[in-house]
């Protein structure tokens, strides 16, 4: 082994103590029971409370990309970037839309796997192949993305000792232990837990540039940047109105993604969506966009003016600002970022290919044991080949990731047509997915953004003609199961308002007796 | 049926995620200061600020988005 220095001895010191507190967690979860079922293994018994699930929605959503690319982007094009940021808080209220009904239409079919919904709704088994295809698409680059991102950024921060491959061979062990050992629950514990820390290591990364570099002094010295810096297109000219609007859309898609449809069936209680929306996401996460990457990226060019590879800017913060202790903190907030988006794509392919192809079509007869460790089986496949495309096929990894979040955008339609919509048909449906997995396609690989749209956009559109042409032309799914849907929404809604007026009316009781008993004793009368 | 402020909310979030995600920005697009900071940053403060309203309404005050469990 080469001669490091004692940053990246305490660095890899600490990794060992963080992943092997992972694999704890994966422990304790089987020991408690997490894959005594199917419906504890894939979608932790519903049973998953407020913390937990809400800082696990947060760290799926964000990769390594948040802690690197994305501040270095910053760093790039200045100012015009925040405008994208609107897609914080539009995520928020999009939660709220889908993820609370899917919860109660989980609840009430008693489904384990997106693909059941959109099968059983549309009554079509071929939406659950489509929805498995989407799923992969979208899953085996991103966690193909995750263990390169490791890869790399372990062997830099312990500076080279530790390979690339080795980085990326030891996350991915990682993480494929503490899932196939406690399932959706065990990786929602770490991924909340690792949320966290992502958020504490951002919060970090500011600190050092906030303490070399005062706030006032960012924002003034700003005046003198490039006016480029300050105006859209930005600094790197990519910024126009028609890709900002088009890619925070499409970034929003990610909630529409089989993953999340996974957390909203593990919920224990629908009031989780809102506080986490509000609380975790659009406060909390909004102060990381839109106070605090902001000073680190235009403190960044004040620090280190010129960088050639802007991507650079976070690893130059880490080694050249921060003290010993911070730069583990941050570190391991980068690998937790990259572990928490990984473990829960590698989760949905598990559960979408045991559930909607081996249960379905193989064996329908299969037992909950059976499925769980088929699921298991089909994790370790995925982790596999994902490693596989990291080392020998990373020249289409970049596309592939690019394209997975276009590809997600694609189930917007079906998945209205289940929440709310009650015209969409199976064909419009399938083939509209099919539409747009292919635009999205030729606008990114063939004719890049066409007038500066995202990819997503253009896949979306096709999409959409495809679904409304058959929402006139084919027959929508029979009224029986339509009603049935209807039925289950309006009763939940009902059944909410009952219980809030019901809260009311206590509350309103409790303030009257507390009234009562703090108003003056009557006056004695005296004759 | 969508209850009518419901509707009327969904109108608002579809008017403010395309006027603040986009075109909206070009009212901005100066490297002046507004309020002490440039431009493009108080416009994207502003956008946060009624997201994280429009948040809370949809979070607190819908219909559409709040249900409950309920016994057959």
């Amino acid at each position: 082994m080469k001669e490091i220095s004692t940053h990246a001895w305490v660095m890899l010191i600490a990794a060992i103590v963080y992943w092997a507190a992972c694999i704890g967690v994966g422990l304790y979860t089987y020991k408690k029971g997490a894959s005594k079922s199917a419906q504890d293994f894939f979608v932790a018994g519903r049973g998953l409370g407020k913390f937990v699930l809400g800082f696990a929605i947060m760290a799926t959503t964000l990769s390594a990309w948040l802690m690197l690319g994305h501040q270095g982007l910053m760093y790039a094009s200045g100012m015009p970037y925040l405008v994208y940021y609107v897609h914080i808080p539009f995520m928020g209220v999009l939660g709220l839309l889908i993820f609370t009904r899917q919860w109660l239409i989980g609840k009430k079919f008693g489904f384990l796997s997106p693909g059941e919904m959109y099968s059983h709704y549309y009554e079509s088994r071929g939406m659950r192949w489509v929805i498995a295809l989407v799923t992969l698409l979208y899953c085996i680059p991103y966690s193909s993305l995750q263990l390169t991102g490791a890869g790399y950024v372990f062997s830099t921060l312990t500076e080279g000792a530790i390979p690339f491959e080795w980085g990326a061979i030891i996350m991915a062990a990682v993480v494929l232990i503490y899932v196939l050992l406690g399932g959706v629950a065990s990786t929602a514990l770490v991924d909340a837990a690792q949320g966290v820390l992502l958020v504490l290591g951002l919060f970090g990364i500011c600190w050092a540039v906030v303490s070399n570099v005062g706030p006032g002094e960012i924002v003034t010295t700003m005046q003198s940047f490039d006016a480029k810096l300050l105006t859209m297109p930005g600094g790197n000219g990519m910024w126009f109105w028609t890709y900002t609007l088009s890619l925070a859309l499409s970034t929003s898609a990610i909630y529409l993604s089989p993953a999340f449809t996974i957390w909203s069936y593990s919920a224990k209680s629908p009031k989780i969506f809102r506080w986490q929306a509000m609380v975790v996401w659009v406060v909390l996460i909004g102060i990381v966009y839109y106070i605090l990457s902001p000073i680190i990226g235009m403190g960044g060019r004040i620090l280190f003016p010129a960088l050639a590879k802007t991507d650079t800017l976070t690893p130059l913060i880490m080694t050249k600002l921060m003290p010993i202790w911070m730069y583990v903190i941050v570190g391991i907030g980068l690998l937790a970022a990259m572990n928490s988006t990984a473990a829960g794509y590698m989760i949905t392919s598990g559960v979408i290919v045991s559930q909607d192809i081996y249960k379905d079509k193989f064996r329908p007869q299969a037992s909950d044991r059976e499925t769980v460790w088929v699921s298991r089986i089909i994790i370790l496949a995925v982790v596999l080949f994902a490693f596989w495309i990291s080392q020998f096929w990373k020249e289409h990894l970049v596309l592939m990731g690019n394209l997975a979040t276009a590809f997600a955008t694609q189930l917007a339609p079906a998945l209205i047509g289940i929440l709310y919509w009650r015209r969409a048909t199976a064909k419009g449906a399938m083939f509209g997915i099919l539409a747009g997995l292919i635009v999205a396609y030729l606008t990114y690989g063939v004719w890049r953004y066409p007038l500066h749209i995202h990819c997503a956009m253009w896949g979306l559109l096709a999409n959409l003609a495809v679904f409304f042409f058959f929402a006139f032309t084919s027959d929508p799914p029979s009224k029986a199961n339509r009603d049935k849907y209807d039925e289950v929404i309006q009763k939940g809604m009902a059944a909410y308002q009952k219980e809030e007026a019901a809260l009311g009316a206590a509350a309103a009781f409790e303030k009257k007796e507390a009234t009562v008993s703090m108003a003056p004793c009557p006056a004695r009368k005296t004759s | 049926m969508m209850p009518a402020k419901d509707k009327k909310m969904l109108w608002v979030l579809a008017a403010w995620i395309v006027f603040f995600g986009g075109p909206g920005a070009l009212l901005f697009n100066t490297p002046d200061y507004v309020l002490g900071l440039p431009a493009l940053w108080t416009f994207s403060i502003v956008a946060w600020l009624i997201g994280i309203f429009l948040t809370w309404w949809f979070g607190y005050k819908s219909t559409i988005t709040n249900v409950a469990d309920y016994k057959d």
